[in-house]
């Protein structure tokens, strides 16, 4: 009696276990072609209601309501270690097709600084960059400067006086920093806050004299006459009115300060290349829908772009490569050991 | 009066049907949440901020604001009953509220803290509607340097934390601060004891160190004790209800707490926790009943509750009229904000007037709620600690590894939580006090930011210290603080010496 009530617990185990047996590469169809069999995660290395929480939820929510997806995008928050926890989760499940990863350039930008073991691109693929997100310096405005040449006359003046609020190190705030520091040839106090949210602050309580921050970050208080972006790091202006008015580093001229930060989406690591097109497409559509447009890059201020994988791929990685070189040159790896 | 026709309005909107139900939902889930072991605001906000993807702002709001000071209620709970804090701001009332549970009195600890946070809610918010700009413009006054003495301020309630034992009492002090110290440094970015471990490089997450010091560690002692008796014999219903002279003792010290609650909750990166320890230290220094602080006094439960609440009202001041987070369960609120279509800044008001005013006026429906809710669940409670330790024993320890676990969706919390649990009970047979060392834990991190923040504002040059008045002011209450004793003594033996 016992050995049949085992035979068959036996069977059933193996029956259910079935469909994960069979998954292998089913979804590969016989033309080559992906087709989804279930949800994909999109997971997002912070908190919710950060800005790559933001994008991944609006990236599931567009997909999902107009069925861009075979099957429905869910998104889920793995918070920790600056991104690392995120993003080393992702890693762990290389070559699964169904883990998609929230990408914003930040954080590949301090896998590379903070030499991790394992970096951005051993641990995902980029799928597509989507969206270009820009920073801009803002000052209050009232306070003693309004404009990007008053700031920069004062930090000659007063070498070692000015105080630059931003967020934590290694990242591409910091990078706009050693860039002004380097090119501009002045000396300013850097001032490390926790987040983008308390650099608006200390900026709003004149702790500060200056801020490093995104459009989104400071949109509210830019209309509310609180703060004035008084130059943008992009090689282009910002379009829009609140914006548009702050000159970039390469009309002041100092070609070299050009950068932006991007964001997108980035899938597990060698996940089958017929799965990485059909993401690829998945996002080439996304970014096409009017609720993307207007939902999304108007409502945080972001500006249109997207890139391929491939071509994402190479040119995020000269990114870094000029990152780390400007890291390098400022002597910042010297300086930590 | 503008103000009043908008708030009027507001409670219009606040009344119908749709946002009703998110206020109630909202204190629902936030009592639960708060009472919940290391479940309190931030993480309750951080898990319902999701489902509101999609919703009308206002109605979302409403839910999730509710949550956020409906789980200072619920924090207070399981810190009372079972010396195991809901949340942060809740290891301060689980000093005085556990010993009176212990007294057999938890109704009345539990009566104290509810009544006091719907006092000290009320009064945040009241003072939010009046002056809630102006409240937000003094917040913004406090930089690095004046917070890092606002929290020195705050960590001078460690010598009486500390206990009998001194040398004890230190060692708890010390572990806090390694703990503390672990993982990204908040000035360079450099790792610190990580020892590789990714899990760690944000640092020791608070949830499952207080679930494993407080809750686990208390699970070890039962089993190991083996006792099968109750937490706490049956109780009174007749012992539960204040009396008179007790309420006439604790509206003063609601009131006046619930008034500096609320400006530690405006100031930026302060929040609860800390407005928390520093009520109870004023009370400690100027109440008339302050010899019976920390010995399982009421006054001891409501200080903390009542200003707890009130930040966490205040909270909202800068998050609605400057659109900068007052703390951190606001900071996710802000992201909120923006993932409805908003744009927080000092337009809000202006533009968005029914978002904001019925934000406010459900406020003070949400406490109501709250407070009935509240009184509703205390006589269960009470009764739910007198079943047997063989039913209860499971049941904690079920909670605890779901609530580390929900913390990062990740098995190493539960880990830790254990280590931390066993850690705990090491600690608990050698004597040595667990207090101090989650005070420690919850503070020496701000106050390295900030004092981090001030030398990198002038390179190190200490005289950012002493810029201005609000310096000057926390300087003079931490030299009145910590010589206090020392002045008294010498006062009294001049005394004597007369006398002779």
């Amino acid at each position: 009696m016992k050995r049949i009530r085992m035979m068959v617990l036996l069977a059933a185990v193996l029956i259910s276990m079935m469909p994960l047996m069979a998954q292998g590469n089913s979804d590969i169809a016989e033309d080559g072609t992906f087709h989804m069999s279930k949800e994909a995660r999109i997971i997002v290395p912070a908190n919710p209601g950060g800005g790559s929480d933001i994008s991944a939820r609006m990236i599931a929510d567009i997909s999902n309501r107009n069925h861009l997806a075979e099957k429905n995008l869910v998104v889920e928050n793995r918070p920790g270690g600056a991104c690392a926890v995120g993003y080393n989760y992702v890693g762990s499940q290389k070559g699964d097709p169904y883990t998609l990863l929230s990408l914003h350039s930040g954080n590949i930008i301090v896998s590379a600084v903070n030499g991790w073991e394992q970096q951005w691109d051993d641990l995902t693929d980029i799928i597509a960059i989507m969206a270009w997100d820009d920073v801009t310096l803002c000052v209050r405005t009232d306070g003693p400067f309004s404009t990007i040449d008053d700031v920069i006359e004062y930090a000659k003046a007063n070498p070692g006086k000015l105080k630059f609020g931003s967020d934590q190190r290694g990242n591409t705030s910091q990078l706009g920093f050693e860039l002004m520091k380097k090119y501009i040839g002045i000396d300013m106090n850097y001032v490390q806050y926790d987040s983008s949210g308390d650099v608006a602050s200390a900026l709003l309580g004149g702790h500060v004299d200056v801020g490093i921050l995104n459009p989104g970050e400071c949109i509210g208080q830019v209309r509310g006459g609180l703060l004035k972006p008084v130059v943008t790091f992009a090689p282009e202006r910002i379009s829009g009115d609140l914006f548009g008015d702050a000159p970039t580093f390469v009309e002041l001229g100092y070609p070299e300060i050009s950068y932006r930060e991007f964001r997108g989406l980035s899938g597990a690591k060698d996940m089958p290349p017929a799965a990485l097109q059909y993401y690829e497409d998945l996002c080439r559509k996304i970014v096409e829908t009017d609720e993307w447009k207007t939902t999304y890059l108007e409502a945080n201020n972001l500006q249109p772009a997207f890139m391929a994988h491939d071509e994402a791929m190479e040119f995020t990685r000269e990114h870094v490569e000029q990152v780390m070189q400007t890291f390098e040159e400022v002597g910042y790896f010297d300086l930590l050991n | 009066m503008e103000n009043i026709a908008l708030l009027m309005h507001g409670f219009a909107i606040a009344f119908s049907l749709e946002n009703m139900a998110a206020a109630i939902f909202g204190a629902v889930a936030g009592l639960i949440i708060g009472a919940m072991p290391g479940l309190g605001g931030i993480t309750g906000v951080s898990l319902l901020l999701p489902l509101t993807f999609g919703m009308n702002p206002t109605t979302a709001i409403i839910a999730l604001a509710g949550l956020y000071y409906s789980t200072m209620y619920g924090g207070a709970f399981s810190a009372i009953l079972l010396n195991i804090p809901g949340d942060s701001p809740a290891i301060v009332t689980s000093l005085d509220g556990y010993k009176l549970t212990q007294k057999g009195l938890p109704g009345k600890a539990l009566n104290a803290s509810t009544v006091s946070s719907f006092i000290g809610g009320t009064i945040g918010i009241i003072i939010l509607t009046i002056s809630g700009p102006l409240l937000a413009e003094a917040g913004l006054a406090f930089g690095a340097p004046e917070l890092a003495l606002l929290v020195l301020f705050a960590l001078t309630s460690i010598g009486w934390l500390l206990g009998d034992d001194i040398p004890a009492g230190l060692l708890a002090t010390a572990i806090g601060l390694m703990f503390a110290t672990i993982g990204v440094d908040p000035a360079l970015g450099q790792t610190r004891f990580s020892f590789g471990q990714i899990n760690l490089l944000s640092g020791v997450s608070f949830i499952p160190l207080v679930v494993g010091f407080f809750g686990f560690s208390q699970v070890i002692d039962m089993i190991i004790s083996g006792e099968d008796g109750a937490v706490a014999t049956k109780v009174r219903i007749r012992d539960c209800v204040p009396t008179g002279k007790e309420i006439k003792m604790m509206l003063p010290v609601s009131i006046r707490e619930g008034i500096i609650g609320t400006f530690v909750g405006v100031m930026p990166g302060a929040g609860a926790t800390t407005s928390a320890f520093l009520s109870y230290i004023i009370e400690k220094r100027i109440n008339k009943h302050r010899d019976e602080i920390g010995t399982g006094s009421m006054i001891g439960v409501a200080a903390p509750e009542s200003s707890n609440n009130a930040a966490a009202a205040g909270a909202f001041a800068p998050l609605l009229t400057l659109g900068i987070p007052g703390g951190a369960t606001t900071a996710v609120l802000l992201g909120g904000l923006m993932m409805w279509g908003l744009q927080p800044g000092p337009l809000l008001f202006t533009e968005q007037p029914d978002f904001v005013w019925s934000l406010i006026a459900s406020m003070y429906i949400g406490n109501v709620i709250c407070l009935i809710l509240a009184f509703i669940c205390i006589p269960i409670l009470v009764r739910a600690i007198s079943v047997s330790k063989k039913v209860l024993v499971p049941i904690i320890i079920a909670v605890c590894v779901i609530a580390s676990y929900a913390n990062s969706n990740a098995m190493f919390d539960v880990v830790l939580m254990l280590i931390c649990g066993i850690l705990g009970y090491l600690m608990k047979l050698a004597d040595v006090p667990t207090t101090p060392m989650l005070l420690t834990f919850v503070l020496a991190p701000m106050l390295e930011q900030y004092v981090r923040q001030s030398f990198d504002m002038t390179r190190g040059n200490p005289s950012i210290f002493f810029r201005g008045g609000i310096c000057w002011f926390f300087i003079v209450l931490i030299l009145l603080v910590s010589f206090s004793p020392l002045i008294k003594n010498f006062y009294l033996k001049m005394k004597d010496k007369k006398a002779n």
